[in-house]
């Protein structure tokens, strides 16, 4: 190991490499989005794609794992999960390398932040904004989110964050540099997702880091609507809630809904506790808010009445009390519409710090039903039943999250945490959901529930990266 | 591990979000929610378009060597680590991602987990601090001339390598002053021996308002330089002995409260000695303590202080971490400055909570001297962009890093701290 922190001193300079322990354990993070994080061996902090591209020749030389990391923001998903890894630190990585307003996309390193990126075009192109995830920090990277393809501000309107990726650059296993869709002609701008043959950007979009280092992305920006609000529906229960919005969505005009059950509200900013509280009388058991932006006002009045038209119609189908329009004071409105936002972080509030997102896409109309589970198998395990929900695409697809909080001091309550992991995993996936970010108790189980996917999946894996470095372990790849 | 077990919770309860690393500003301040009033008045006719909220970098150490470890979260999480023993207190880099910190609480600030109104603060600040003692208390750490103000503070009580008999040299021979009065005004080592004249400038304002004021008979060291290093109870120093050697001192002059121009001093004074340090200094006393802003603040309200002179100058405000960040006093300094004529008060881009640190703080200016200069330098260059005549601040500890900034950068900028304006003020 000695060695070959020698080597990548000579290739980054030795200031952008510690294999100091504390300096490795810093990067661990058990939580967000996997809970079985291990502290690398080294950190490199490379500065372009041929530093990048150095490293991962020689890892694969050496067969070192490697692991990309540009902000983190993935938790346990964004470090190692074997001892003895290289652990890259894109964060030098943060150029904004080119914006395109007439064809709508632009070009970023792995270290650019929301926060970055959107005070740049606030600042440069008023008009044009990429999608940043919401709810996540600004502290996390639009590469990192469009890659692990994201819900972000615009989700419900133009769909993942993935589906905003145009092409990529992409550092492989083996070292060399590859470009995707129309990025990978030097005479061509990056306006177009596909190239002359099959889609391969599509290759890397959820491959949390298994087949390559993603070292820049092409990607839209979405115009700004002049005017906007917000309008919520609250619901006594989740079956109450879905079909309403489910009208409301079909209408194709909301840029982003997203809600969840009382749980998400009470538990953000308590302390962490066993019962949960009770649900306080201003509050609805489930709600889900709709961010609606327009050109004009008169738009923006028409979209409010269309979606108060909905309402009016299941009030009298359900009755007033089932559905009702939940009024927002003006302070949740300014928190909905600004952005970044951070809405997310404050649910660590409680007293413990342990956060793991459970994340499922699910037919939107099956969402009840996950919803309603998510609740009993949370109180089963004694976690306080937080669900978050959201519309992508329009509601094609919805994304039922429950939040597991609890207390990360002791090896106990990982245990717990991993125990209803699994349970819920299994009746998930017998209910026919897809985990979003799959990690180590949802991937071996879907992995091996797939018709025929896995093992093409592992023959691309074979293929791309022959010596096994690229972050291995992630999505049940060995 | 001794000191590090008392703050388990906070090292634990990082989620490793990352929002430490900058500064972000909401469109609506958080404070203005509060005062429905002011929200309201600022609510929107129309509907809302996009309210932006504002980033910019905020942790100096974490700016400067880049790894995970230097920022607040990272160092967090290697809490974590050497309460679970994957980390020796003694590594030598651990020794520098604990120290190489000015403290300056930016990242418990931009950390949403503090939660005054549920009573829960994430005590990042506190943690170092105990991570430093416990270094300290394994032989470790102490970068820099850190363990020499240290050993010298000891027997000289003041970091500066000064002797304890030159501390009351900056007081004029003609100004006598009583061994019992209402106030005391603690002058702190920076002032007494480095930044004569802001001790100068404080006596004078005090005189020309006719206050009825002392100063200790024998001064020490606040002990903010050794809590602040995790040199808290050592074979060559005992902060404890310094702190009730202060308080005893002040309890003989039967003055109601304690003014201090230091911003370190008030820190020590008002949080240290009754709450965060009790358990290690055994320390309480009964005194109101008040920053000479806090203080000049209610005279000039209560009218007891009024400025004849006119001061023109076009300035900015430095807030200092130990009065803003770590005590929430940002508007007394302000609203003095607001009181004097002719003074135009433009603000930095990083103000109030958001501010950039000077450097100095947290053993950063002893430990690593250039560095200190270097974070003072982008503070200089910020207040440069405002087009302003000088930076204003309302600590010595401030006042001298900032002049050592626009000394090395060359700057233009004049360094005043806000008692020298008030005393130009005060005819």
């Amino acid at each position: 190991m000695e060695d070959l922190e020698k080597i990548l001193q000579d290739i980054v300079g030795p200031e952008n490499v510690s294999s100091a322990k504390p300096i490795c354990e810093s990067y661990v993070t058990k939580g967000i989005m996997e809970i079985k994080s291990k502290a690398p061996a080294i950190v490199v902090r490379p500065k372009d794609v041929e530093e990048v591209r150095k490293i991962i020749a020689l890892a694969n030389e050496k067969k070192v794992p490697v692991v990309p990391h540009s902000g983190g923001l993935s938790g346990g998903e964004a470090t190692p999960m074997r001892e003895g890894s290289i652990l890259l630190d894109l964060r030098r990585m943060n150029k904004i390398v080119e914006v395109n307003t007439d064809a709508r996309y632009m070009i970023v390193e792995p270290g650019v932040t929301s926060a970055q990126a959107w005070k740049f075009m606030q600042e440069k192109y008023p008009n044009y904004r990429p999608g940043i995830p919401d709810g996540a920090p600004p502290s996390a990277t639009i590469l990192g989110d469009h890659l692990d393809r994201g819900f972000h501000f615009l989700s419900t309107k133009y769909g993942s964050a993935a589906d905003a990726v145009l092409g990529l650059e992409v550092v492989l296993p083996t070292g060399e540099t590859v470009r995707t869709g129309s990025y990978a002609l030097p005479t061509a701008k990056s306006f177009y997702k596909w190239m002359f043959g099959p889609d391969l950007t599509g290759l890397f979009l959820g491959a949390q880091g298994t087949l390559g280092i993603v070292t820049k992305m092409a990607l839209k920006i979405f115009p700004m609507a002049k005017f906007r609000d917000v309008v919520a529906f609250g619901a006594n229960d989740w079956k109450h809630i879905v079909d309403p919005c489910l009208d409301v969505l079909k209408m194709e005009f909301v840029d982003l809904a997203q809600g969840g059950n009382h749980y998400l509200a009470t538990c953000r900013r308590a302390r962490y506790k066993w019962p949960p509280p009770a649900k306080p009388d201003l509050l609805p058991a489930v709600w889900m808010n709709f961010e609606l932006g327009a050109d004009s006002k008169e738009e923006l009045e028409t979209m409010k009445r269309k979606i108060n038209d909905i309402l009016s119609r299941y009030q009298k189908e359900y009755g007033e009390k089932s559905i009702f329009e939940w009024k927002l004071d003006m302070r949740n409105i300014v928190a909905r519409l600004t952005k970044p936002n951070r809405i997310s972080v404050p649910y660590a509030g409680h007293k413990g710090g342990g956060l793991l997102f459970v994340t499922w896409y699910v037919p939107w109309k099956d969402a009840t039903t996950f919803g309603e589970e998510a609740e009993k198998l949370m109180a089963k395990h004694k976690f306080s039943p937080v669900v978050w929900l959201a519309a992508v695409d329009h509601g094609r697809q919805g994304l039922v999250m429950p939040i597991v909080l609890f207390d990360p001091k002791t090896p106990e309550e990982f245990k717990a945490v991993d125990a209803l992991d699994a349970e819920m995993t299994e009746r998930f996936l017998s209910l026919g959901g897809i985990p979003y970010r799959p990690n180590a108790v949802h991937a071996p189980r879907v992995m091996s529930k797939s018709i025929g996917y896995y093992d093409l999946l592992k023959k691309v894996k074979k293929t791309l990266d022959p010596n096994g470095i690229m972050h291995p372990e992630r999505l049940a790849l060995k | 591990m001794v000191y590090v077990e008392k703050f388990k919770e906070d090292a634990y309860n990082c989620l490793h979000c990352r929002l430490c690393t900058f500064t972000w500003t909401w469109p609506i301040q958080p404070e203005v929610w509060e005062k429905e009033e002011s929200f309201q008045a600022a609510r929107p006719i129309e509907p809302l378009a996009w309210p932006e909220g504002s980033f910019q970098d905020t942790c100096p150490s974490g700016e400067k060597y880049k790894f995970e470890a230097y920022f607040g979260g990272g160092k967090s999480w290697v809490a974590r680590a050497l309460l679970e023993g994957k980390v020796d207190i003694k590594d030598p880099k651990l020794v520098d991602i604990l120290f190489a910190c000015p403290t300056c609480g930016s990242c418990q600030q931009q950390c949403t987990l503090e939660e005054p109104k549920v009573g829960y603060r994430h005590r990042m600040i506190s943690l170092i601090e105990a991570l430093r003692a416990e270094a300290v208390n394994a032989g470790s750490g102490l970068p820099g001339k850190q363990k020499a103000f240290g050993i010298h503070l000891g027997k000289e009580h003041n970091p500066y390598m000064e002797l304890h008999k030159d501390r009351m040299n900056w007081l004029p021979n003609n100004i006598k002053l009583p061994s019992k009065a209402e106030n005391v005004y603690f002058t702190g080592c920076t002032s007494a021996y480095r930044q004569k004249e802001l001790a100068q400038a404080t006596v004078e304002v005090f005189r020309k308002a006719k206050l009825n004021f002392t100063v200790l008979k024998d001064e020490w060291c606040c002990a903010s330089p050794l809590l602040r290093t995790g040199q808290w109870e050592t074979s060559w120093v005992s902060a404890k002995n310094i702190a009730q050697h202060n308080i005893t001192e002040a309890e003989k002059t039967e003055a109601k409260r304690i003014v201090t121009t230091c911003s370190g001093c008030y820190r020590a004074w008002k949080r240290d000695y009754t709450e965060e340090y009790t358990d290690v200094l055994q320390t309480r006393h009964n005194f109101e303590i008040l920053h000479t802003t806090q203080f000049l603040e209610q005279l000039i309200k209560s009218s007891e202080m009024k400025f004849q002179g006119d001061v023109k100058m076009r300035v900015t405000y430095h807030d200092p971490c130990h009065l803003g960040r770590h005590v929430g006093v940002y508007d007394a300094p302000r609203n003095v400055l607001k009181a004097i004529s002719g003074i135009e008060l433009v603000e930095m881009p990083r103000n109030r909570e958001n501010a950039w640190c000077c450097g100095s703080g947290g053993g950063v200016k002893s430990g690593y001297p250039e560095w200190a200069v270097e974070i003072a330098g982008e503070r200089v260059k910020e207040a440069e962009r405002l087009g302003v005549d000088a930076i204003v601040s309302a600590c010595p500890f401030c006042w001298r890093n900032l002049n050592d900034a626009i000394s090395k950068y060359n700057s233009k900028l004049k360094m005043y701290d806000v008692i020298e304006l008030v005393n130009k003020a005060m005819v």
